[in-house]
């Protein structure tokens, strides 16, 4: 079976503390490796708060990793979600380089914005050369 | 609202940017095109052209799969 590109994004129970989460995240990793996957990046965004409950709970932990597999596999992985507890959303899905492309593009993006402002923030510290005029209020 | 003004000239941000796609997971950027009530805003509102409208509906709503970003909004007054 031919293999493709996936990125998978989960959602474990934010209530569980950093142990189990790391475990969970190696159960994921590992059944994609030890099924025939190739692991490639891993995303771990963190805790959040969720949007609306899930199963009552109100935060969750954001893991995404991207692999290489046949489809097969995922259809196996997914069934492992479906059974585990504390996984609480999954969503997989066939990434291009599109996607890719965008988010370094995005990431880069952001990174020149908040360089910016701390060049402009520096700059007002140290102050210019301009004395600045402060505005007095108006009496007519 | 500026973003929601109809009269303004329109631009698709996403064009602009030359996206190639949307990111799903991107809440910060996605939540700005749902209403307060938490509706996938229409183009003539947002200005997005019509291939973005498609890839922003399906970011859309694997975002709100993903409970990053919301079906009914109550909760964001």
């Amino acid at each position: 079976m031919q293999k493709r590109l996936y990125e998978t994004t989960v959602v474990f129970n934010g209530a569980l503390e950093d142990s189990a989460i790391e475990q969970l995240v190696t159960r994921v990793n590992e059944f994609i490796s030890q099924n025939g996957g190739q692991i490639g990046e891993q995303e771990h965004i963190g805790r959040r708060r969720l949007i609306y409950p899930i199963k009552k709970r109100t935060s969750g932990y954001y893991y995404g990793v991207r692999f290489n597999a046949s489809a097969e596999l995922v259809g196996r992985l997914e069934k492992m979600y479906v059974l585990e507890e504390q996984i609480l959303r999954f969503l997989t899905l066939v990434i291009d380089d599109k996607l890719l492309r965008t988010r370094a593009a995005n990431q880069k993006r952001a990174e020149e914005r908040q360089k910016e402002q701390a060049a402009k923030l520096a700059a007002e510290e140290i102050g210019t050369d301009i004395p600045k005029v402060i505005p007095q209020p108006v009496n007519n | 609202m500026k973003l929601r003004d109809p009269e303004r000239k329109r631009y698709c941000r996403f064009c602009v940017d030359k996206a190639e796609a949307i990111d799903y997971r991107d809440d910060k950027r996605l939540i700005r095109y749902l209403s307060e009530q938490g509706r996938i805003l229409p183009r003539r509102l947002t200005g997005v052209c019509a291939r973005h409208q498609r890839q922003l509906a399906t970011a859309i709503k694997y975002g709100r799969h993903l409970a990053m970003l919301p079906f009914k909004a109550e909760a964001m007054r």
